[in-house]
Order: structure tokens, then C-alpha cells, then sequence
């Protein structure tokens, strides 16, 4: 016997099991029912005085035939215990939560009701759904008049049907091109930000030699850079990198970020690139002479639809949702990224990415690959 | 000159880009399905097809098989040119060899021109 003896047992624990707001029912092994708490002959819709001494099965089964397998895994000494389990009561359905124990003589059933939980859920599974619904929409619907929009205006503004007759028309069919370029981008965006939200967004990890992936980038750049009047420069590193676990589109498109925010923000001087081998990880760092960013700016720059609103003009006027977009990259694919920058003086934008078969590569990979298969699986 | 059929359901994109090759004195036919994309290969001929997935009753990938699968057509060569850029579409159509993947968000008619150019010079 346990530490009570049956006749020591308070009174008031009987009340407390009636109070409370769970269904409880205790069996024995000839399933007849010994104890029945008012919340559950609540939801039985009798009282526990005519529910007492009657066979658990013919009072339960009715409800939903599975919950007899609960109670043989009882009867059998197991203790069980299920999520949402569905109960069909006369006027509707309702989802507990069943936990099945084994007492001394005696099988326990504890019964929480679940239903409004369950109900949440539904509700957010469906406002997710039309979320996704929506960015389809945008990803298609919107994409395509857009690239229509730029088209036309791009062959308007070559020349290729026409002489375009006042400067005001070049200048207005510029700006309304520019608006259309921004318009693009910030769809793009989006879409990059809800992909990888949504676990959607695939990264291919393969181990790669980095150096040539960073010098075919900035080699790539280098137009941009010269029109700007800016020195754009890869340093090589002295010694040889080991190979790095990366997936090579994904980081070009954050380095190419942050090259391209470098050379927005910096009217002259230069964008240097250089890496350093840490333990198990190399950093790569974006440092240029621009403009730079204030001390209290510095830790909101990777937030979603962060803008830098100073003097930028709104023809170069970002998305917000670059800089957010490199940093779920990089954590991704098992990095950090973040900045050190002073104002006037410039800034250094810097991620890290694991070095190849490192623990941290591995547990990276694996997290990855854990995702690809949780979104097979959602198919 | 070269003969070009370009199969996009979306009309203006269709437009915009069947008159800049046009304009540049490829011979270009349109379609604006799958379906009367095939049909049209055969009539037409082309040396090259520029062809959308997504599309009604015929997509993209059904026009690639095809083309892939007529003796008469093994020279065609075919652009990909989508609005998706993570699709397993996408993989498909690089699997049957395609000679060049597009996709229209990143892209001008330039181009879409100056692909079309590499693919005959080679």
C-alpha cells in the first residue's frame, strides 16, 4: 500500500478531485468503475452517483471505439497517453488530451479538454494557409506584370520604336523604369523572406573551395564599383582557406549584398574584402569608406524593413529586407553576421561560415537536411 | 534567318518579346499554350523555342518532352523561360537539357536577346 491507508485519507482530497477542472476516472481490473469526478460525469452528461460501479467500457466505448485500447494498455499495467484524442458527445465533438496510469488495484484515466486548443490551431493552419495562398498570388500574379512594366519601358527608353521627343519624357520614363526595378526587388524580397520562413527555401551544402567563389563575385562587381568610382578589392588570403560547407548560390547572394549595400553607401574611397580562419569557421569581411552607421542604428540594421532613412533618395532606396535576408541566410548555413561601423568613417559588415566536416558543419548539415525532409513529408 | 516560336500564355510578355527578336530579324511565331505550342512546332519548324512552364492545358515541361522526343526536332534548341525560380520544375526541365534556363524576374528583353544570339553563334 502506499503512504495512505484509505480510511486516513482527508475528506477534502475527494473534493479536490471533483473540483478540479479534469476529467478523472479510476477502474478496476473487472472494469468497474470506483471514483468519477463531477467534471468528467459533466461531460457525460450524468452525475457521479449514477456512474459509479458501472462497466468503464459501456460508459466510454460509445465515444470513440479507440479509447478501449487505452483502457486494455491500463488493464495491462501500461501507462499511456494521447493528444487530441477525439470524443464524439451527442451535441458535438470534443478533443482531449488522455492520460492513462496504473495505481495500486486500479487503472487511472485523466481526461483535459483540448477542444479550444485545437480549434486555435485549426484557425492558425487556415490563416497560414491563406498566407501562403497570398504569396503565391504575389509570386505569380504580380511578377509578371511587373516584368512587362520594366520590359516595355526598357525598349521605350533604348530607343528601339522611336525617338523619345523631350528630355522631361527620358526623365520621366527613367524614373518610372527605377520605380518599376524597386517594385521587383521588394516582390523578390518577399518572396526570399517568406521562403525561408516557411522552412521552403532548399540549400544545396556542398564542401567548396572559397577563395575563387569570392573572386568571381567581386571580379563581377567590378563594373559597378568603377562606375562608382570606387576601389573594390578582394585581399587574398596568405595561406590557403580549408574547404568551407556552403551553398554557393545562397552565399553569393549574401555577399552580394553586402558588397552592394558597401558601394551604395560609399560615395568614395574603397569596399575591401578579406576573410579570417577562426577555429572552426572562417569570417568574411565587407569594409568600406562610406558614410557609416550611427552606434544606436547599428544592432536594428538586421531587421525586417530596417531603411536606413537619412539622406538616401528614394530611386536607390532599398527593400528593408536585404540585410534581414543575409542574416537567416548565414544563420542558416550555421554562421552569424553583424557589423562594427562608424559614422563618416565606414563600415564593416562581416558573417562567418562553418569550416568543412567541423562538429559545427555536421549539426548544420543535419539541421538542414532534417528540414528538407520535414517539407517531403508536409507533401 | 533563323526561325523563333515563342509559346507564353501571358499575352504582354508574349508581345514583348516576340517584337524585340522581331525587331532584331528573327522570323517569329507565338503561341499561347502548350498545346497549340506543339501543334505549331511541326508547322513551323523553329531552329529555336522559347518556352514558359507554368501555361494551361500543355506546360512547358510537356513541350520539352515532346520536342526531345521527335527525330525531326533533335536540333531545336529550347530557352526556359519561368517566372519560378525554386521550383522542382525547374530541375525537370534542366534533367530533359535545355539549352539555357531564363527566369523573367531577372531578366530585360536585352536579354532574352542577347541569349537567343549565343545560342546561334555557337
Amino acid at each position: 500500500m502506499g503512504v495512505f491507508e484509505f480510511d486516513t485519507i482527508p475528506k477534502y482530497y475527494e473534493d479536490i478531485v471533483d473540483i478540479a477542472p479534469i476529467g478523472i476516472i479510476t477502474f478496476d481490473y473487472l472494469e468497474n468503475i470506483l471514483i468519477i469526478n463531477q467534471q468528467m460525469a459533466f461531460y457525460l452528461n450524468s452525475s457521479p452517483k449514477e456512474l459509479v460501479g458501472k462497466n468503464i467500457k459501456a460508459v466510454l466505448g460509445y465515444l470513440n471505439p479507440e479509447i478501449l485500447i487505452i483502457i486494455d494498455a491500463v488493464k495491462n499495467k501500461t501507462s499511456i497517453f494521447k493528444e487530441f484524442f477525439s470524443l464524439k458527445f451527442k451535441d458535438k465533438e470534443q478533443f482531449f488530451n488522455i492520460k492513462g496510469s496504473v495505481l495500486p488495484e486500479q487503472g487511472l484515466l485523466i481526461f483535459e479538454n483540448v477542444t479550444s486548443i485545437k480549434e486555435y490551431q485549426d484557425q492558425l493552419k487556415s490563416l497560414d494557409q491563406s498566407k501562403d495562398e497570398f504569396i503565391s498570388i504575389a509570386s505569380h500574379d504580380l511578377r509578371t506584370p511587373i516584368t512587362a512594366i520594366r520590359g516595355y519601358l526598357d525598349m521605350v527608353l533604348k530607343e528601339e520604336v522611336g525617338v523619345i521627343a523631350t528630355p522631361k519624357m527620358k526623365e520621366y520614363l527613367e524614373l518610372a523604369r527605377s520605380g518599376s526595378l524597386r517594385l521587383n526587388d521588394l516582390v523578390q524580397d518577399i518572396l526570399s523572406v517568406s521562403r525561408i520562413e516557411q522552412k521552403r527555401m532548399r540549400f544545396n551544402l556542398k564542401n567548396v573551395e572559397l577563395e575563387p567563389v569570392i573572386e568571381n563575385l567581386v571580379k563581377q562587381t567590378q563594373i559597378e564599383a568603377q562606375q562608382k568610382n570606387v576601389n573594390l578589392e578582394f585581399i587574398y588570403p596568405k595561406s590557403k582557406l580549408p574547404l568551407v560547407q556552403i551553398d554557393q548560390n545562397r552565399f553569393t547572394e549574401v555577399l552580394a549584398n553586402l558588397i552592394g549595400n558597401a558601394l551604395k553607401f560609399t560615395p568614395r574611397g574603397s569596399v575591401i574584402i578579406k576573410t579570417i580562419l577562426r577555429n572552426d569557421h572562417v569570417r568574411i569581411d565587407c569594409i568600406d569608406t562610406g558614410i557609416g552607421i550611427a552606434f544606436d542604428k547599428q544592432k536594428q540594421v538586421f531587421k525586417k524593413f530596417f531603411q536606413l532613412d537619412s539622406s538616401t533618395s528614394s530611386q536607390n532606396k532599398g527593400t528593408g529586407l536585404g540585410l534581414y535576408i543575409c542574416k537567416m541566410i548565414t544563420e542558416k548555413m550555421g554562421g552569424r553576421i553583424g557589423v562594427s561601423s562608424a559614422p563618416q568613417k565606414g563600415s564593416d559588415f562581416f558573417f562567418t561560415i562553418p569550416i568543412s566536416g567541423t562538429p559545427l558543419a555536421k549539426r548544420t548539415l543535419e539541421i538542414i537536411q532534417q528540414e528538407a525532409q520535414n517539407h517531403v513529408d508536409q507533401k | 534567318m533563323a526561325k523563333i516560336l515563342i509559346i507564353e500564355d501571358d499575352p504582354l510578355i508574349q508581345k514583348m518579346y516576340a517584337e524585340k527578336l522581331a525587331r532584331e530579324g528573327y522570323e517569329v511565331d507565338t503561341a499561347s499554350d502548350g498545346e497549340i505550342g506543339i501543334s505549331k512546332i511541326q508547322a513551323f519548324l523553329p531552329d529555336l523555342v522559347i518556352v514558359d512552364i507554368m501555361m494551361p492545358k500543355k506546360n512547358g515541361i510537356e513541350v520539352i518532352n515532346y520536342i526531345k522526343t521527335q527525330e525531326n526536332l533533335a536540333n531545336t534548341k529550347i530557352i526556359v523561360l519561368s517566372n519560378l525560380s525554386e521550383n522542382p520544375d525547374i530541375e525537370k526541365a534542366k534533367s530533359l537539357g535545355v539549352n539555357e534556363y531564363l527566369t523573367k524576374s531577372d531578366i530585360d528583353p536585352e536579354d532574352v536577346s542577347e541569349t537567343v544570339k549565343k545560342q546561334f553563334s555557337n
